[in-house]
């Protein structure tokens, strides 16, 4: 798969603090790829300089296999920590000045306002907007003359549940139409909501990076319950498949060998005899994996 | 070029503070180019002597001495242009304010285009000052003047040039002042803090290196006023008036200049914004 972009041993320091340590990350082509980590992990120092806007100490990346320069960055549409505008000036002037540096026709400019609902607003000075009308302009300046790639930090960050349900639905729609989406946040269920591929940092360092839905894949584990927990759990031991079986306050939790299936476990319960009253299979949250990565890593 | 220049004007010709800047300095020069020549007539009625009121404003209003004199009041560091490096130090330190830089860079300028896109509006705003001054001059030659022959309309307009570049050169050390220091308050008190300290160096050091400060250089081409009047010169009153522009004045506040597009540039490079 052709790759959007490269990272090679990405290195920033302030003072004595690692914002970014020997970061190297690729990213490719349809991706919606997020970056997720505690505050503080380096996300947006690394989105900031994969953006030109913080040099680096050392290390290098490339866009479309091309050495960094201004035209690359006409292909992307990004929004640092915050909407950024000119308070003073209409949302419609706004963008005219945007599309002005990117160098897209201002006919886009009608549909980017329509796509995040603000054409009704396009000649009220963007000081007036509330935030969430901020941050929806921000994204219909990313859109302008359909970049390649999108690039979002936080970006529900100071959203009423209404606008951050209403920004998530913008993105899978975007995502929809094939457009490469990086995505920092150090919101776990957002990042597993709407990513095909997630890297974890923190202090600056990559702890993980792959699919979502093998970080989700690992290790599952089942969960049950029957009158009598004391022999179920006798039982169980006896089952080939099992790796572990721990208790619960009313549970039993036992994590199988990879390629078991509830109906594998299922059936060995019925040749033993054993009514269960409650049986279902436990996915790990994203938020589990990613706690369980960052205490590895202490 | 032009692009740069449109995107530049596009962010402030709907900015309100701008007009007001621009009018208020407008408003200035009316003061002054109405005022001064309404003032001396006031003047001459009151100190019931007219005709030396009237031979004095003929002689500084004269072709072709009124394009040095009138370049020498309007340069004249503590004066007019001060609204100019106000206006051009808000346009810096308002990106920085308001992070719109940053924005600029992501959506595809480079620091250096960033950089000549100021240039280009210092420019615009030198030459309209200049424009106005042109057009006060004409103004203000042909209703006093006694000569209005083409020869002398015309010598020593080459004193608008050098009004042009001292300009420029002044508001490129307001852009270089607001890309340090990026916060405007901060800015202006360092502007207006080392108007005042250049004088008291400018009195402490020797005469040789004096030429050489900073804002002495750049207010360096224009130094005199110059009249048939005040070229007379006596034993208590031995002073060289300027006539002619020199190249070496020139040459040290281009060079000022230079420095101060250097040095905005290699800082706008290194920081993080």
């Amino acid at each position: 798969m052709e790759n959007i972009l490269s990272i090679n041993n990405l290195n920033k320091k302030y003072g004595k603090i690692r914002a970014v340590n020997d970061l190297s990350l690729e990213i490719a082509k349809g991706n919606i790829f997020g970056i997720l980590g505690p505050n503080g992990s380096g996300k947006t120092t690394t989105l900031g300089i994969i953006l030109s806007v913080i040099n680096a100490d050392s290390g290098n990346f490339s866009w479309f296999g091309e050495p960094n320069t201004k035209y690359n960055r006409k292909r992307i549409g990004a929004i640092l920590e915050q909407p950024i505008f000119y308070p003073y000036l209409s949302a419609i002037k706004n963008l005219r000045i945007i599309a002005d540096i990117k160098e897209v026709d201002h006919a886009d400019i009608d549909r980017v306002l329509h796509t995040v609902d603000l054409y009704h607003r396009k000649d009220s000075k963007y000081r007036t907007f509330s935030y969430g009308m901020k941050q929806r302009l921000a994204i219909a300046a990313a859109l302008l003359g359909k970049p390649e790639v999108l690039i979002f930090d936080e970006p529900t960050n100071g959203l009423d549940p209404k606008g951050i349900a209403e920004i998530r639905e913008l993105i899978i729609t975007i995502a929809k139409e094939g457009i490469t989406i990086i995505l920092a946040s150090h919101l776990l269920d957002e990042v597993q909501k709407t990513c095909s591929h997630v890297a974890v940092l923190k202090n600056g360092q990559k702890l993980f990076a792959g699919k979502v839905s093998d970080v989700l894949n690992m290790k599952d584990s089942v969960e049950l319950s029957s009158r009598d927990n004391e022999k179920l759990a006798n039982v169980l031991n006896e089952f080939p498949q099992v790796l572990e079986v721990s208790r619960e306050t009313e549970l039993l939790v036992l994590k199988l060998k990879e390629g078991t299936s509830v109906f594998d476990l299922s059936q060995f319960l019925v040749s033993k005899g054993i009514v269960v009253t409650h049986l279902a299979s436990r996915k790990k949250s994203l938020e589990d994996q990613f706690l369980e990565l960052l205490t590895q890593n202490e | 070029m032009i692009r740069l220049l449109k995107i530049e004007l596009q962010k402030h010709l709907s900015y309100r503070a701008f007009w007001l800047m621009i009018l208020f300095y407008a408003l200035l020069l009316a003061i002054m180019i109405f005022g001064i020549p309404g003032l001396i007539d006031y003047l001459a009625e009151k100190s019931g002597e007219p005709s030396k009121f009237r031979i004095f404003k003929a002689i500084v209003f004269n072709f072709p001495d009124i394009w040095q004199n009138i370049a020498f009041v309007a340069s004249a560091r503590f004066f007019i242009k001060i609204v100019l490096g106000i206006i051009i130090i808000i346009l810096i330190t308002n990106e920085f304010h308001f992070l719109t830089i940053r924005s600029n860079i992501i959506s595809g300028l480079d620091k250096k285009d960033f950089l000549l896109s100021k240039l280009e509006i210092i420019v615009l705003l030198s030459l309209f000052s200049t424009l106005v001054i042109f057009l006060s001059g004409l103004y203000l030659g042909f209703t006093n003047s006694v000569s209005k022959s083409i020869t002398d309309v015309f010598g020593k307009m080459i004193f608008l040039l050098g009004y042009f570049i001292e300009i420029f050169a002044y508001l490129s050390f307001c852009l270089l002042l607001g890309i340090i220091f990026r916060k405007t308050g901060i800015t202006f008190i360092v502007h207006f803090v080392y108007y005042i300290i250049e004088p008291i160096l400018d009195f402490k050091l020797n005469d040789k290196i004096t030429p050489f400060l900073p804002i002495n250089a750049i207010n360096g081409i224009i130094t005199s006023p110059n009249t048939s009047l005040i070229k007379v010169k006596s034993p208590d009153f031995n002073y060289d008036f300027q006539e002619v522009i020199s190249l070496s004045d020139v040459s040290l506040c281009l060079g000022y200049t230079a420095l101060f597009i250097f040095l905005s540039y290699i800082i706008l490079k290194r920081r993080d914004i």
